[in-house]
Parts: structure tokens; C-alpha cells; sequence
């Protein structure tokens, strides 16, 4: 009789081949693994995140209980931020699938905290594998319940539970085959979160101007990538030179 | 390289112990054709669980339609019935376990016991799910201490009250919670909240079962994990709790 030792020794075999695949496959879009470096002369991107057509209407979901803490009427939290000028708050700006570059400066502490029925912030940018601290400052149940989002389908991370206020939690973002973290509250269906894990540090959050700049960027060509959480992704080229400051907007036609 | 080639030998070596753990299936002749530790899995798999999980294990078999409660998706990796923390993987005995228990439920929402195919079948499914989820580490499991002999019934329902079950749950245990009408699962599908009156717990009914629940969540569904919101002897009261709210069990319960 095959014993279940066995078979937990062929599942410990197939486990440790999957994981050397994944390691393998820790790769930017380009294929290439990225490399940290010492970046000298680098150059700058700055510039800002539009919305060229118009605003998309967003979700208007009743607030329907726990009115005391979230408020009345309807909740808008996913709204796309457009100021006065078309500039594009919540974007993350990345380099897509830049090869090589500065390291993460290290001691990034992603965060997230809940208050009156809200995340906050609604979009972060947290390095690979990194440890959010999570906070609840409202004196009820929120859980916080993290998705690896794969394609259409989202493969759960966590899901903790905070009924007091003032308490704290702290979870690794450990995503397999994603870069894009959902967040939600199953107790507040109105709320909304989401994180960027990003390999490299040249990925940025808008500003609420939807200003963005990226600095030591080792010269040479690019695509400049814009991803929103509800507008989708954009993309432009973009070439940087040695210790140049370079212009570029990205715009998503709405 | 080393231990590539250990590796190699000891997947043959499996296999082989494999085939002659089911001869009645003419295992034997095959493997030694294709020595695939996963292949005896694979076969029963197809038989016995393809028709709601899908053959390629994302639960969208042929017979998924007909079900009130979605057949999981392994692919996504995400386990309800664990005995590890939350967002961890499950155990291999929790996986064999489900096998081979089943889980309860009304009709369309529950998965029958698959306790009568041979063991060594059972451990060849846990394989095969353990590959379609890609589970590459064993989650920690939590700790479970001794049950206490006492029911603390008061106390159980403080912490019912505390921890906001009701939010979900119903002020009673009746499902109807006011979240209860907004909650959805992974895959953006409307799910309800259990009713607890009804005796019904999809993992198990034993004290340990419903502990659990508290403490590991229900990974892919709404239920949170409640880690370290409440003491041992808190979550003992509350298990204590919901069970004297069975119906079945305590016809004084159930009455509004």
C-alpha cells in the first residue's frame, strides 16, 4: 500500500520543483530578472497623469448600516480624481519592465489604515514580499481581506478581522503571479483598497495634481506606464539621458 | 544536480510503491510505462471529482451549474477547511480530511464523503489538489488547546456581541445580518451567511470544527480570521455558544 509518507514525500518533490519554477520566473515582462545597481548619472522622469475624455461615473453604493461611524447617503471611495487641469490622482507611474537599476532604499513600511468606513490610502505603491501594518481606528468590525488579483479571478491573501478600535495587524504580501493587490471590507462592501508590489523602486503614486517623478534612472529607453485602478493601463516611450531631466505626461483617453 | 537525481529516484521509488498499492486497478503495469507519482491521482480524480471541479481543477465542471454553492477553484490556491492561519496553505491531512469527510451542507452546497475509495486513492487526490493549487509550503497550523468541560454560555454570547458576528450572522445566529445581503466570495459571486441555528457546519460539528473556523478563517469567503481577538477560553465560550444555538439540539433556540 502506498503509505501517506509517500505521498507527502512526491508532494514535497513536486512542491520543491514548483518553487525553484517560481523563482525562476521572478521576471519583468521583458523576460529579464531585475538587477539592483549602483546608478550613477542617472536621469529624472517627471511630469503627470491625465485624463483626457471624461470622468467615469463611479460606484454609488448605499451606505447601508454602521451610519453612526460611515456616514450617510452613498459611497464614492473608487472615484477617479480629476483636478481643474485634467491631472489624475491615485495613478502609480511605473518603468515597465526596466532591467536594471537602484535598489529599494530598504525599511518600506506599507500601511493601510481604516477610518470612518474608508482605506487609507486607496492606492500605495509596497515592494515584493513586504509586511503591511494594518490599523483600524473605527470602533467596529472592518475585515480587511487582501486578493492577489490574476487576471479576472482573485486568490485570497488574508482576511483579519478587526472588531475594536485601535488595533493592529500585520500581513507579507506574498503574491505568486500578480503584481496588483485588491482590498475590500466583506462588512463594508463600499470599501476599497488597492496596492501595487512593484520589483523596483521606479513606481509612484500620483499626487492629487497627478504629478509623479522618478529619479535615478539609469539612461537609456523606456515605457512609461500609468495604471489606475479603475481606468486600466497606459503606456508611453520615453527616453532618459545621463543626469537629464526629462518631461513626459501619460494620458488615458477616459 | 545531486539532489536532482535523489529527487528523481525517490519519485520512482513512489511510483512504484504507488502502482502496488492499487493492483486491483492494473496500476502496476502502467506506471511502469509512465512513472508518475501523480498519475494514480490524476485517474481518480477525473472519475470522482472532475464532474463539479473541472478537469483542470477550477471548479468549473460540467455539473457546476446545478450547485447553490460554487465548487472550489483550486487554482486560486485559497482553502476554506484549513487548520493553518489565514491566507497559509492548508495541511495535507487537512485536504485528505475534506476528502474524506466531505463537507455538510443542504443540498447544492455541500460535498459528499469520498470515505469509500481506498485510502491510498484519498492520498493520491491530495496531490493532485496540492498541484492544482501549486502549494509549494505548508501553512503553520494554529494552536488548538483543550476544550474545557465547562459551557459558558453568558460569556459566549458577550463575545458573539464583541467580536460583531452579528454584523454578518444575525443578532441571533439566523444569517441575516445587515452585511448579509452584500457579501461576496473570491470570484465575485453573491454568497449568504451561514445560518447557525440550523445545526449545519460545513467543515464539521465537533467543538474543534467550529474553533477552527474562528481562528483560521475561511479563506476565499467573507469569514474572517479572528486570531488573537479573543483568548482561547473566549472562542471556547463562543464555540459553546453557537452550538446551544442548534435548533435541533435546543428547541428553545430557534424561537423568535
Amino acid at each position: 500500500m502506498t503509505t501517506r509518507r509517500e505521498f507527502l514525500a512526491m508532494a514535497g518533490h513536486v512542491g520543491a520543483a514548483s518553487a525553484i519554477t517560481l523563482f525562476a520566473v521572478r521576471v519583468n515582462a521583458q523576460g529579464v530578472e531585475y538587477k539592483a545597481t549602483n546608478v550613477v548619472d542617472g536621469g529624472t522622469i517627471s511630469g503627470r497623469a491625465r485624463l483626457a475624455g471624461k470622468s467615469p461615473d463611479p460606484d454609488r453604493i448605499i451606505i447601508g448600516k454602521d451610519n453612526h461611524v460611515c456616514g450617510e447617503g452613498h459611497a464614492t471611495h473608487d472615484a477617479v480624481l480629476v483636478d481643474a487641469d485634467g491631472g489624475l490622482a491615485n495613478t502609480v507611474v511605473t518603468l515597465k519592465g526596466i532591467a536594471a537599476g537602484r535598489a529599494w532604499p530598504g525599511g518600506e513600511v506599507p500601511s493601510i489604515t481604516q477610518e470612518k468606513c474608508a482605506f487609507h490610502p486607496y492606492v500605495q505603491v509596497a515592494p515584493k514580499d513586504a509586511e503591511l501594518t494594518i490599523h483600524n481606528k473605527d470602533p467596529l468590525l472592518h475585515n480587511i481581506h487582501a486578493y492577489e488579483l490574476i487576471g479576472r479571478a482573485r486568490r485570497t491573501l488574508f482576511n483579519i478581522a478587526q472588531p475594536q478600535a485601535g488595533q493592529v495587524d500585520k500581513h507579507k504580501l506574498e503574491l505568486r503571479r500578480g503584481n496588483v493587490v485588491e482590498i475590500d471590507c466583506d462588512a463594508h462592501n463600499w470599501m476599497s483598497a488597492w496596492v501595487f508590489i512593484s520589483e523596483h523602486p521606479y513606481a509612484v503614486v500620483t499626487d492629487q495634481a497627478g504629478r509623479f517623478e522618478l529619479t535615478a534612472i539609469p539612461p537609456g529607453a523606456y515605457e512609461l506606464s500609468a495604471w489606475h485602478p479603475v481606468l486600466g493601463t497606459t503606456a508611453v516611450p520615453v527616453k532618459v539621458s545621463r543626469k537629464a531631466k526629462t518631461t513626459a505626461d501619460v494620458a488615458f483617453a477616459g | 544536480m545531486q539532489r536532482t537525481a535523489a529527487s528523481v529516484t525517490a519519485l520512482a521509488v513512489a511510483a512504484g510503491i504507488c502502482a502496488l498499492g492499487s493492483p486491483a486497478t492494473g496500476q502496476t503495469a502502467k506506471s511502469k510505462v509512465a512513472p508518475d507519482p501523480l498519475a494514480r491521482g490524476q485517474q481518480v480524480y477525473m472519475e470522482q471529482c472532475a464532474s463539479c471541479h473541472g478537469a483542470k481543477g477550477d471548479g468549473e465542471g460540467p455539473g457546476a451549474y446545478i450547485l447553490s454553492q460554487a465548487p472550489r477553484n483550486f487554482t486560486l490556491g485559497a482553502f476554506k477547511f484549513r487548520s493553518t492561519r489565514g491566507g497559509e496553505a492548508p495541511t495535507d491531512e487537512d485536504l485528505f480530511r475534506t476528502i474524506t469527510k466531505g463537507l455538510a451542507g443542504e443540498t447544492g452546497a455541500m460535498m459528499p464523503s469520498f470515505a469509500a475509495l481506498p485510502e491510498a486513492d484519498r492520498w493520491a487526490l491530495v496531490a493532485v489538489v496540492k498541484r492544482f493549487a501549486g502549494i509549494t509550503k505548508v501553512g503553520r497550523p494554529v494552536d488548538v488547546p483543550p476544550e474545557p468541560q465547562a459551557k459558558h454560555l453568558a460569556v459566549g454570547a458577550a463575545v458573539y456581541e464583541r467580536l460583531q458576528c452579528a454584523s454578518c450572522h444575525g443578532s441571533a445566529g439566523h444569517g441575516d445580518g445587515p452585511s448579509s445581503t452584500t457579501l461576496k466570495d473570491d470570484q465575485r459571486r453573491r454568497v449568504w451567511a451561514p445560518n447557525l441555528t440550523r445545526g449545519l457546519f460545513k467543515r464539521g460539528e465537533t467543538s474543534k470544527d467550529i474553533y477552527l473556523s474562528f481562528v483560521t478563517g475561511l479563506d476565499g469567503s467573507p469569514m474572517p480570521s479572528y486570531a488573537d481577538k479573543a483568548t482561547p477560553d473566549e472562542l471556547w465560550a463562543l464555540t459553546h455558544y453557537l452550538q446551544s444555538l442548534d435548533a435541533n439540539s435546543n428547541p428553545e433556540a430557534n424561537k423568535r
